[in-house]
């Protein structure tokens, strides 16, 4: 299939009305996900991969997809009323957004966060379409030394990136992939570190692991800190930017967009470094760079920008090698091989109607997205101001609904509070989760990797070295985490993470 | 003052050992043909060299924090509530059922972090059990374990 009868065929998946219904549902959740500080993608996705099961690959894809989109729109609400990130990718907004609300240009905030988070999704889908396509191709060619290579790269991203000690934050992507050995080896089905529980036989799910350590420890520190949550009380008018603010805007929107594109694709890149970065440059080329911080518009429209283009670039990676850029990605494609799907080049050759109609209901999700943004704002901020001792008794059955639903076993839910109070502690120890989850997700394929690129080899390590791509990869990946160990590297990444 | 990275390090070595030892119990293979032991061996032995980076590395920072810091504000029987509920949900919920089960989850989370009425803690948990399952049972056709509704 060539690229224009495969965007054709995408356009006629998407447009179907159930598709086009998924697509509404999808962005709906994920809007009002990024909304509710407490509950964020990767628990939402987790929580509802069960409820897709009844639905098509394509359906439950659009719909788990919309939700991880959708929830960068919303996580900007929060950010701008409450000065409380609903999504990670959302914390800069807080900086200006949530002054000029103060100021009484909340409105105009809110506009300019979901024009430019259209403006840049779109752009981002578009580039996505262009560059997937040759890239799948070309990682046709790829042999299992060149996926290892690849993988490690990611993970190593990731760690670098990761907040507090690089020993901690490899320490956890070692433990997530310790945990992904649970269950029966693929290559030789022997049971590995079963303890002879059955419950143990086909591995540690995914969903358990990720609502223990993303939801139920979020909820018991929530419920420690206490319920305190006001939302800044201003009557939203004039929801358009005027002309003075969208003259401004005009240049970090497109700042953003190309910025948060490229990073995007870099595997353990994503949103949150793209909308930290963006705020950089922004205040970078300013004239007035020590305004940043009071309410400057340019604030809010290159990090927004930033990460919805990011957000539609990190499909590149996942789509195209198989390979998650990011922990909400890494969910996704734990739901992708549920419904059967391997994501990867063979994807686009064997599933085109997934890959074309995924890619192409985006441009429908960024169009509802804005419908829902805008007209809708006042529903968004009566929901944020739903008290947290009501919404995290919901969270908590929500939690238990995916973990046990996914394979019908309490066993899932011990799991689940397991890890909850395993994520507590980790984060009071400062030990990052997300290392361990993106691990855990990749693991089973690069111990396969590695053990098809051994025996190719027979024996030999080189093969991870005489392959150019393999080679740069892993390069690239020892350089980063060797990086940490230099004094002047360990402070540029430590302010970059502290960021 | 206690080295604030001394149990978690203590418990990673424990977790990196066991998995050395099952690893070496599964059979490693060789280097042109690895075994199902042979990568979780390299991983349980990247864990403990790594976690001792950490103590390393904590020493030489001397970044040593005392334990009450960190759970400064700590509420044990926050921490612990919510874990215990689920295991007892878990325990449970194929011998009551869902409805029941998530009934009782719902008093007990309303009224000890609500503290609402029990008119109100009785009525949101009925409502919300109700709507849950219609939703993901009906709807969504999910299977849950009927258990004392089993007539």
């Amino acid at each position: 299939m060539d690229f224009f009868s495969g965007i054709l065929q995408g356009f006629n998946t998407s447009f179907t009305p159930t598709n086009l219904l998924y697509c509404f549902i999808g962005v709906f959740i994920g809007t009002l996900i990024g909304v509710l500080p407490g509950l964020g993608p990767v628990g939402t996705i987790s929580i509802l991969l069960p409820a897709t099961f009844s639905l098509g690959p394509v359906a439950a894809i659009i719909l788990l997809a919309g939700i991880y989109y959708g929830a960068m729109y919303g996580g900007s609400t929060t950010s701008i009323l409450v000065n409380i990130p609903g999504e990670a990718a959302s914390v800069i907004t807080c900086l200006d957004g949530y002054q000029m609300a103060r100021k009484g240009r909340a409105g105009a905030a809110l506009a300019t966060s979901a024009i430019a988070s259209f403006i840049a999704g779109t752009v981002g889908v578009i580039g996505l379409m262009f560059l997937a396509y040759p890239l799948a191709k070309t990682a046709l060619k790829f042999g299992p030394p060149e996926f290892f290579s690849l993988m490690c790269l990611g993970l190593s991203i990731l760690t670098f990136l990761a907040h507090g000690s690089m020993f901690k934050s490899l320490s956890m992507a070692v433990v997530g992939l310790l945990l992904s050995f649970i269950g029966i080896d693929i290559l030789s089905g022997v049971p590995r570190f079963t303890m002879d529980l059955v419950d143990l036989m086909d591995g540690v799910g995914l969903v358990p692991i990720a609502m223990g350590l993303f939801g139920i420890s979020e909820v018991i520190l929530n419920l420690e800190r206490g319920f305190n949550r006001e939302v800044f009380e201003t009557k939203i008018e004039g929801l358009l930017p005027n002309r003075e603010e969208r003259r401004r805007s005009r240049g970090p929107i497109l700042r953003g967009t190309i910025l948060g594109f490229l990073l995007g694709i870099l595997p353990g890149g994503g949103a949150v470094v793209a909308s930290l970065i963006s705020y950089g440059v922004e205040k970078k080329v300013s004239h007035d760079p020590e305004k940043f911080g009071t309410g400057m518009i340019e604030g809010v429209a290159g990090p927004e920008a930033a990460n919805n283009s990011a957000t539609a670039s990190a499909f590149i990676p996942l789509l195209t090698l198989g390979i998650p850029p990011n922990i909400v990605l890494a969910v996704l494609l734990g739901a992708m091989m549920i419904h059967g799907l391997q994501p990867g080049p063979l994807l686009l050759k064997e599933h085109p109607e997934v890959f074309w109609g995924t890619v192409t209901s985006m441009y429908i999700g960024n169009v509802f997205l804005l419908i829902l943004n805008l007209p809708l704002i006042g529903l968004w901020v009566k929901i944020l101001k739903v008290p947290y001792k009501f919404l995290f008794p919901l969270i908590i059955l929500f939690c238990i609904i995916g973990a046990y639903s996914l394979n019908n076993t309490s066993f899932d839910i011990l799991v689940m509070g397991f890890c909850g109070l395993a994520g507590y502690f980790m984060k009071k120890f400062e030990y990052e989760p997300a290392p361990l989850l993106l691990a855990f997700v990749l693991g089973p394929m690069m111990e396969q990797a590695f053990r098809q690129s051994l025996a190719l080899s027979h024996g030999s390590f080189t093969i991870f070295i005489t392959r150019p791509i393999s080679a740069f990869s892993i390069g690239l990946a020892i350089l980063l985490v060797v990086s940490n160990f230099l004094p002047s590297w360990s402070k540029r990444r430590l302010s970059i993470s502290n960021e | 003052m206690i080295n604030v990275n001394a149990i978690p390090s203590f418990i990673l070595i424990i977790v990196g050992v066991v998995f050395i030892v099952s690893s070496l119990k599964l059979g490693i293979g060789n280097i042109g043909s690895p075994g199902p032991g042979f990568v979780p061996l390299g991983a349980g032995g990247l864990l403990i060299i790594l976690t001792l980076g950490t103590i390393v590395e904590t020493f030489f920072k001397r970044e040593r924090k005392s334990r009450p810091k960190i759970f400064e504000g700590s509420q044990w029987w926050v921490m612990l509530s919510v874990p215990l509920s689920l295991l007892v949900y878990a325990l449970l919920l194929d011998i009551m059922g869902f409805i029941p089960c998530t009934f009782l989850i719902l008093v007990f989370l309303f009224k000890i972090w609500g503290r609402q009425s029990w008119k109100v803690v009785l009525g949101a948990s009925m409502l919300i059990t109700g709507f849950t399952y219609l939703l993901f049972s009906y709807f969504l056709k999910i299977n849950f374990p009927i258990g004392l509704f089993e007539f």
